[in-house]
This record gives structure tokens, sequence and C-alpha cells, in this order.
């Protein structure tokens, strides 16, 4: 079946097929997204107005049989950080776009009506714009249970809730799971407000069954697959602790390591982190029901999933992960698991990304908004968003704006996006990710360095710090390689310790694209789409100033370490220079 | 005296622990003993162990002790974290 990119113009709601040029025929998920809005998006354009364009993309190998690799790939100019943006989820839509023979989706141009949403339907041979109707301020909660009455179960479902409707910076993008729960999210950045400004509510996909992906040679594609499964099995990280325990687990991990964010950055080290993490949500599944190992799209073998449920045993929210138990949890001074639940539900029915409205209610407790620790407070502040009230807007927008209107200075972020999970000053390496990324602070944009590569409260030679900066760099595209190809990142922990899944991977896509990449290509690649995002950036105006971490972290000793960010400017710039 | 924190299964050896609740025990320790000879007493393998941060570091099963330390123990089943986070102190 011959794959075919829809351009669909929200200004004359025209739907058109467009062929798959070369170029873009090898390209998937975050490469083939970036690559997109940077040959057709002005870097200096404004994220809301006419000339930013939103694309969906899965990945190379989703919608095969490849295990874990349901990802889709949403990137446009992010209305947040002002970069290039790509965000990404599971959930049950890419497989299906990919089974349906479309590479890519690009959405531009504005609605003429304002105010007025849209649905984009596609099923076999067939795409069209529809009317929302009584969809439209619907939060994502019921935008999926009426979709998949009036159109059938099963049906894959791209939207946005009130805060994309509104424009509101943090609002994401939510994929359905397979039980139609919203809260798979291509969360970061406000890629929301995108597709709200151009008046899409959502993308409906109808498609069942294996579809017929092409893969051009099956041999080389079911020996990767069977290396590569074989990996995921055998690791432990894999196979045991994220569908036992999942992502939370990292919540009393990190707080032993003295890194966990803890009341807006001023700790590191939360007293109530033991009531907050994996091992109650794993208790949980027991007591309460709900499940732990739950997949967030059919093939995935990890199911690092879960769904939580309220104490009478009835559904609360799926998932429950570690950087939203963290985000309202320790960052906002909130041991009660039931609460934090109940801030993952609302952000998944508005329409928010968790870890910049976890950011966002920690700086507004700083401002003494509402105080930390009270999560009653905290589920009220979170609920004026969807109503579209003053302090709901100002929440909406994330964690800088709200310092900004509050003029608080302990603001966590970079380039405007909020600080994930990890303190910089206890995990060194993961600063230079968070600020050297093209994507403003994010943990999936690359591994971390250990800091005693990094020359830690030393001056580095500038010869050694162009070599950190490359190694640090080096993670990077290795990240928008595995971005690319459609599996889930989770994959990295069996492919960096395990060299047959490695190859394994790498022979799904030789296999899928008839291709024949090595190792060596793999970065070369990687480098190629990180330097495309990177001068898309600069043309936007960012600079190597921009490149580093806010100012408090330099000065404010952050315990039980009482280290300050420390890590020399030199090899902040070089990451990208070297 | 130390004072060591369980996680997971490890709990176990703590009576009355609770998930949901920090899960400790004090401990003598004699001159000489290290995180290694330790875990011994407590009798949990060097192979059932993913993490052990000892004074928020991420340490070795090698690293001596001292009196005030506080050691953390994670199992194996708990081992969700990229090795390049951080240090492993070694002594």
């Amino acid at each position: 079946m011959g794959k075919f990119i829809l351009r669909v113009n929200m200004s004359d709601l025209s739907v058109k097929k467009e062929d798959v040029s070369e170029k873009y025929r090898v390209l998937g998920g975050r490469a083939l997204t970036s690559t997109i809005v940077a040959a057709e998006v002005k870097p200096t354009c404004h994220p809301l107005g006419p000339h930013n364009k939103l694309v969906f993309a899965p990945g190379i190998v989703t919608g095969t049989t490849a295990p874990s690799s349901g990802r889709l790939s949403v990137g446009a100019k992010s209305p947040l950080t002002g970069t290039i943006k790509e965000a990404n989820a599971g959930g049950i839509p890419a497989q299906k776009i990919a089974r349906l023979g479309i590479h890519a989706i690009i959405v531009e141009g504005l609605q003429k009506e304002k105010g007025k949403f849209y649905i984009l339907k596609l099923a076999q041979g067939t795409a069209v714009l529809e009317e929302a109707g009584q969809l439209t301020g619907k939060g994502m909660y019921e935008t999926n249970k009426l979709i998949w009455q009036k159109y059938g179960e099963d049906i894959g479902i791209i939207g946005i809730g009130p805060a994309g409707e509104m424009k509101m910076l943090n609002a994401g993008v939510s994929c359905n799971d397979p039980e139609n729960g919203p809260g798979r999210y291509a969360g970061r950045g406000g890629l929301g407000a995108v597709m709200g400004s151009k008046g899409l509510k959502a993308i409906i996909v109808e498609q069942k069954g294996p579809g017929d992906v092409a893969i051009a040679n099956p041999d080389l594609f079911k020996q990767g697959q069977q290396k590569l499964a074989k990996g995921l099995a055998d690791h432990a990280v894999t196979s045991q602790a994220l569908p036992t325990y999942g992502t939370a687990v990292l919540v009393n991990i990190l707080n032993e390591a003295g890194g966990l964010p803890t009341r807006n950055f001023s700790a590191g080290k939360f007293e109530g982190a033991s009531k907050t993490g994996g091992e109650v949500i794993n208790e949980w599944a027991k007591t309460r029901g709900g499940k732990v190992g739950h997949a967030c799209h059919h093939g995935c073998v990890i199911k690092c999933s879960n769904v939580v449920n309220h104490p009478d045993g009835t559904y609360h929210v799926s998932p429950l992960e570690y950087e939203t138990a963290w985000a309202f949890g320790a960052n906002c001074e909130i041991d009660n698991l039931d609460d934090i639940a109940e801030l993952n539900r609302i952000c998944n029915d508005v329409g928010l990304d968790t870890i910049d409205s976890g950011g966002t209610i920690g700086v507004a407790m700083e401002a003494g908004i509402i105080p930390f620790g009270d999560g009653k407070k905290a589920i009220e502040l979170l609920n004026e968003v969807g109503k579209g009230s003053p302090i709901g807007r100002i929440i909406g927008n994330g964690t800088a704006f709200t310092g900004k209107a509050f003029g608080v200075v302990r603001v966590p972020v970079v380039k405007g996006q909020s600080i994930p999970a990890y303190e910089p000053r206890a995990v060194k390496g993961i600063g230079v990710t968070f600020a050297t990324a093209t994507m403003g602070a994010d943990h999936t944009a690359g591994y971390t360095i250990a800091t005693e590569i990094l020359s830690v409260g030393g001056k580095a030679d500038p010869l050694a710090a162009a070599e950190k900066g490359a190694l640090a760099r080096g993670f990077q595209t290795a990240t928008i390689f595995i971005d690319s190809t459609g599996y889930c990142l989770f994959i990295a922990f069996a492919v960096l310790d395990l060299p047959d899944a490695f190859q394994g991977m790498l022979d799904t896509v030789n296999g899928v694209l008839g291709t024949g990449y090595t190792a060596e290509d793999f970065n070369c690649l990687g480098a190629e789409w990180l330097t495309l995002e990177r001068k898309f950036n600069e043309a936007a105006g960012f600079t190597k100033a921009d490149d580093r971490l806010p100012e408090f972290m330099y000065y404010e000793k952050l315990p039980p370490h009482n280290h300050v960010y420390d890590v020399p400017d030199e090899v902040l710039d070089s990451v990208h220079s070297s | 005296m130390i004072t060591v924190f369980l996680y997971g299964k490890f709990r176990d050896k703590v009576a009355g622990s609770a998930v949901g609740k920090e899960c400790f025990l004090e401990m003598e320790i004699n001159e000489g003993d290290t995180i290694a000879s330790v875990m011994e007493r407590l009798d949990i393998a060097p192979d059932d162990v993913a993490h052990i941060f000892l004074n928020y570091q991420y340490s070795t099963a090698n690293r001596k002790l001292h009196h005030g330390d506080r050691l953390a123990i994670f199992p194996i089943e708990m081992s969700v974290l990229y090795r390049q986070y951080f240090v492993k102190y070694n002594d």
C-alpha cells in the first residue's frame, strides 16, 4: 500500500492527499515532524497565528508488529517555548494512522469562523472535516465517550480539552488508550493550543486489524523484531521494574538520591515520598482493584502504565506516572496520593500537561496563592482552568507565566518550559540536557552524563569541555533517533545495555525502509536532525544564553547535598558547537 | 548506630512495616563494617540489589559505614534508573 501525506487546510476546510517524497519516505516520528516544520514554518511566526503548522506523524516502524512501537509524534512551533517542538505519546491512534497508509498529517491555516471547531474523520480511503458540534467545550473524558458512542468502539482519538480550545500555553494533545481513557498525552510545549488555534477539536481514526504496512525486507524485520523482543524480555528494567511498579518507583529512588525536587525546587528530599510512589500504586492495585502492568497500546510488551482506582474501587485515573506523582506530590508538598490522582485526572480532562501544571501549582504556592501541602486547595485552583476564569487562565498558561504574574523569582523553567522531576543540583548531568535540549527543559531529550565527566566544581579547559559537550550531544542524537522510529523511549534501557537488542532495533528499521543503516548512521542521522531543530531555534532568535538553567539554581544551595549548579558554561556551550 | 531504609520486598525484614510508610531499622555497627557486611547480616544477596544510597550518594556495597549514616537499599525489581545519572561512590 502506498503511503501518503494528508494536508488539512482549516481556512478553506480542504483535505488533500499528497505523495511522499523519497526524502520524507525514510523519515518518521520526530525526524519527520521536525523536518516538515523546519521546511514549512517560518521560525519567527506567532505560534498561534496563521503561519504555524501542526504535524502528526507515526514512527518508522509504527503500525507493524514490532514491540512497544505505537508512538505518535506531534510537532509545531511551540507557543510555550517559542522553539521547535515535538511531543510524543502512546495510546491507540498512531498504529491506526500508520495502518491507513498515512505518513503524516499537516494541519495549516486558521478556521474562518472564530470559536468554531471541527473534527477530522479518517477511515480507509476517506478523510473529511466535520463540525465538532456538541463536542465543543467538552472535557476529554466526555469527548472520548461521545465519540465512541457515535462512531463505534476502538476508534482512535487525538483531541484537545477546554485548555486547548482556549489556546492556553500549557495545553496538551490527548491520545486515547485501549479503554478510551484520554491519559496518553503529547503534553509538553502547548501543542494543544496550536490545535485549538486552528479550530481542530479532534482527529478520529477508524481502522481495524493489522492493516497493510509496507515492509521492504520482511525477513530482516522479523529477525530484528525477535532480537528486540528478547532484549526487552531479558532486561530487568523493561521486564520487571516497569510492569511491576511503573515509573513512579522513581519517587523513592530520587528521594534517596536527594534529587527529588520538593516545595518548588527548594529541597531535594520529601518527607512524604513513601506515600506517593510506585509501591503504593502497586499495593492499591491489589487492595482497590485497578491495574499495574497496563499497556498503553496494543503490542506494548513493557506495560509501564497503570490504572489507579478510588478507595471504593471505582476507576479514577490512568496512568499515574512518576513525573505526575512528583509534580503534584513532592513539588507541591502534597502527600495524599488520592489528591494527586485527582489533579492528574483534571489535567487529562481539561487537557493540560501534568509536569508543567505541577510546576505551576508549585509556583502559585510559592507566591502564597494557596499553601504548600494543601491538596484540596490545589484541586480547586486547577479546576479554575477549565472554567476559563482569570486565575484559571493564569494557571493554564503554565509555570513561567504564573511566575511572572505573581512576581516569583524561584521559577523552575528552561526556555519557558517547566523542569521535570530530576533536580539538576543533585543530578548535574541531566541539567546539561535540560539546559541545551532543543525543546526546553525535557527529561526525554537525552540521557544524562554522570557528574565525574562534567568537571563539577572546577574550571574545564576548552578542549575537555568540547569533549564533554560532544558526549552530551551524543545522548541527544540517540534519543532523537529513537523518537523517530516510533519505539517507546523505554526500549533504551535494553538497547543501551544489550548489543543484540540494539541490533534488533536497527534491523526492524532497515527491514521496514529497505535501508542499510549502521550504528554509525544512527548517530549521524540523529545529529543531522538535531542540527535541523537547532537551526530553527537560532532563526527564531535563540542563542547560547538561552541554554542555561534558571538563575536561582546557581546561587541557592539545595539540601541535603547543599550544592549549587556548577557545571561550567563552557560545557553547556560546547554541546551544540563542538 | 546507623539507619537502614528498606524498599520493595526488603520491607518484609521489618516487623509491622507497611507500604506508604517509611520502613527503616536502626542497627549497631562494628569497626570495619561495610555496606556489604550489613547486607549480609540482613540476609540480602548482592545480586538481589538494584540500588544503594549512602547518605544520599549512589554507592557500591564496598563503602565503609560510620556512626549516624543513612543507608537505603532497593531490590532488583525496582531497578528503574539510567546508569548514567549518578557517579557510583566506592570510597
